[in-house]
């Protein structure tokens, strides 16, 4: 069995007590974490968090398909400005 | 609004390369034809694979090399009409933010995605704030208005604690 598969997924211990209370909050909130090296795990799907990148806090909407990927994939540190053009942001 | 910039020659028959700015590459011979920044000049453009396209009345090298460098635009009715609650990016950028409470926060300056939702970054009082674009943050997008407005999150600050650290 590999390493990774026993030994589970890697996630800073204090970050779940904190998404378990903002859970339970019902205010619109956004956790702001310096824990980039933290893989996605089930029970933060639904919360947003502003997950630091260096600079600032980018914020970071967790669904299904990002679990098991680490919070730092989505907050890149180098800044690359494209032009708007024809995109589209769709409001989730 | 701009789509693209016309690059370096291709060959010695007039073929250009294209720097697309649209979501899709290929989309952009869609909107053909399209402008110069100015409105005056019009460019009908076929792509011919990749990034080569085909400016008609462009047959050498030289008249291609004299365009290079050259901004192409798109009138903004000439997109086609998005989804519900699908707005362009170029709708959004420039609109004010205020709060429920009539409270300005700034001026929408981009909106980004990095794979985790779309957020909003606007700019004012010396202040940046990036907002996730959701129903619950921006309940109001009113284009025509010029102006969202949003209910900006609360924060819960989780720094990380000396010995706190280890995998759960």
């Amino acid at each position: 069995m590999a390493r990774s598969v026993w030994k589970g997924p890697f996630v800073d211990g204090y970050l779940l007590n904190k998404a378990d209370a903002a859970r339970a909050s019902t205010r619109n909130e956004i956790i702001k974490i310096w824990s980039r090296r933290s893989t996605i795990l089930p029970q933060f799907v639904g919360l947003t968090f502003g997950v630091y990148n260096g600079k600032k806090f980018l914020p970071v909407q967790v669904t299904e398909n990002m679990v098991g990927h680490k919070f730092g994939e989505f907050s890149p540190t180098r800044t690359f400005t494209g032009h708007a053009a024809d995109k589209k942001a769709k409001r989730g | 609004m701009m789509v693209g910039e016309i690059g370096r020659p291709h060959g010695v028959r007039g073929l250009v390369r294209l720097r697309a700015f649209t979501e899709d590459p290929a989309a952009i011979a869609a909107y053909s034809p399209l402008t110069d920044a100015s409105g005056t000049r019009r460019f009908a453009i076929t792509l011919k694979g990749g990034d080569i396209a085909a400016i008609e009345g462009v047959a050498d090298r030289d008249a291609a090399q004299r365009l290079t460098g050259t901004k192409l635009f798109v009138e903004r009715d000439r997109l086609p009409a998005t989804e519900e609650e699908e707005f362009y990016l170029t709708d959004l950028i420039g609109l004010a933010a205020v709060t429920e409470g009539g409270e300005s926060l700034g001026t929408v300056r981009a909106v980004e995605d990095h794979g985790a939702g779309p957020f909003l970054i606007v700019d004012g009082q010396g202040r940046e704030h990036l907002l996730p674009f959701t129903k619950a943050v921006v309940p109001v997008v009113d284009v025509a208005g010029g102006r969202v407005t949003v209910v900006p999150p609360g924060e819960i600050i989780v720094r990380p604690e000396a010995g706190e650290e280890h995998a759960a």
